[in-house]
């Protein structure tokens, strides 16, 4: 069961597509009562909604989560205290800009296994462009230099890189940029908000994506999400029952990407679960999105599955976005020819 | 704006059985993230088996 604290939604960074902008629901950071609390309401809600061998995976995520390490460090202590008393097996997950890692937080993070997520967008010329500090720095110089530090404690460091129709032509360039620096896990999502993809810029896409397969044929020990899909079929949508995000006002939402969105509220740390809301939501993923009926990907498609980010995108539950559909076609196309070119290596 | 385009080129395959997990030595396990989204593998967890079919 997962449980991700937004322990702040400041930020030191001032990202080109940053989402906590259009938050409708901020509350800046979270205090040490509001963490207690959340603590708390979490253990119940483990201990009511657990099946035997459930593990509990506490997040951190923001804004810049590391502008609260003081809090995190709390919060941890807390939970170690928990696991100690109740026999709970708990792993932690951090998503940081990597701009704030300094010993202190590298020691903590090895410390308790935290398994970390940086964000970085590739080379310094696509990094800068869409990730700048606040004071309009570069901040690419200091964020790599903290991956490098890192991939010494985790040569599984995840790295988080944003795609945008601006940088998608150099998407090769930036991927092959982190692979060389030792990036072994490299999760590239695109900013769906964008309003300027185009059917142009996917064909890119998959071209760009192409060439990363040409150069990384032997490396087995990779792990490029757009590369690896294995379109198993989706289990049903479980969120807010195995998955929770808590605001730093202590709100609960469903999922990372409803979090300040008041539309998906689901309730709160004190009052506990909105059943109603939530299972409007869940129910939600029962049904079909007509416009996709047919489609052999229809049962490993997240625009099938995930009807939250459908409404986020096009304003319906049902409708899936165009781009997103593009990106499984690209999936899918790339999967295709990664197939015919093992069968013809064997 | 992109147009929903339907895949008509793939086959379902049924795994009937498999031997163990997919864990494989010296390969990162990916896991879920706070972005759903782009990968869904579960933290702790073994991968499900990947067929080469498709």
């Amino acid at each position: 069961m997962n449980f991700t604290f937004w322990v702040t939604d400041n930020c030191n960074l001032s990202c080109r597509y940053c989402y906590v902008d259009r938050l409708s629901d901020r509350s800046d950071s979270m205090t040490v009562e509001t963490a207690e609390a959340a603590i708390k309401y979490t253990v119940s809600h483990f201990e009511k909604y657990k099946n035997a061998n459930d593990s509990l995976m506490i997040g951190f995520h923001g804004g810049e989560p590391l502008l609260r390490f003081d809090l995190i460090r709390y919060i941890v202590a807390q939970y170690e205290k928990i696991a100690q008393a109740k026999g709970f097996h708990i792993t932690y997950t951090l998503t940081t800009n990597g701009t704030l890692i300094d010993p202190d937080v590298t020691t903590f993070l090895n410390q308790h296994k935290v398994a970390v997520t940086i964000s970085i967008d590739g080379t310094p010329e696509t990094h800068d462009l869409q990730r700048p500090f606040k004071n309009g720095k570069n901040s690419h110089e200091l964020v790599i230099k903290n991956v490098i530090a890192m991939l010494d404690h985790d040569p599984y460091l995840r790295i988080r890189m944003t795609l945008t129709p601006d940088t998608i032509d150099k998407l090769h360039e930036d991927i092959m940029y982190l692979l060389d620096r030792g990036c072994k896990v490299i999760v590239p999502a695109l900013d769906y908000y964008d309003p300027d993809w185009t059917e142009n810029n996917m064909n890119v896409m998959e071209g760009q994506l192409k060439k990363v397969i040409q150069q990384t044929r032997d490396r087995e020990d990779l792990l490029i999400a757009m590369l690896n899909e294995d379109f198993r079929p989706k289990d049903k949508c479980t969120v807010g029952i195995n998955t929770l995000h808590i605001s730093p006002a202590g709100d609960l939402y469903p999922c990372v990407l409803a979090v300040g969105d008041r539309s998906f509220l689901i309730g709160d740390i004190y009052q506990g679960i909105d059943q109603a809301n939530r299972d409007l939501i869940i129910n939600m993923s029962d049904k079909e999105n007509d416009i996709c009926l047919g489609c052999r990907l229809y049962g490993s498609c997240e625009g099938v599955r995930c009807k939250i980010v459908n409404k986020i995108y096009t304003g319906d539950y049902c409708k899936p976005c165009g781009t997103q559909c593009a990106v499984e076609n690209i999936k899918w196309a790339i999967k295709k020819s990664a197939l015919a070119a093992s069968v013809l290596h064997t | 704006m992109i147009e929903i385009r339907k895949i008509e080129d793939k086959n379902d395959y049924e795994v009937m059985a498999q031997e163990g997990h997919c864990y494989v030595v010296g390969k990162p396990v990916y896991y879920q993230g706070h972005d759903c989204l782009n990968d869904c593998n579960a933290y702790g967890e073994p991968p499900s088996y990947v067929s080469t079919k498709y």
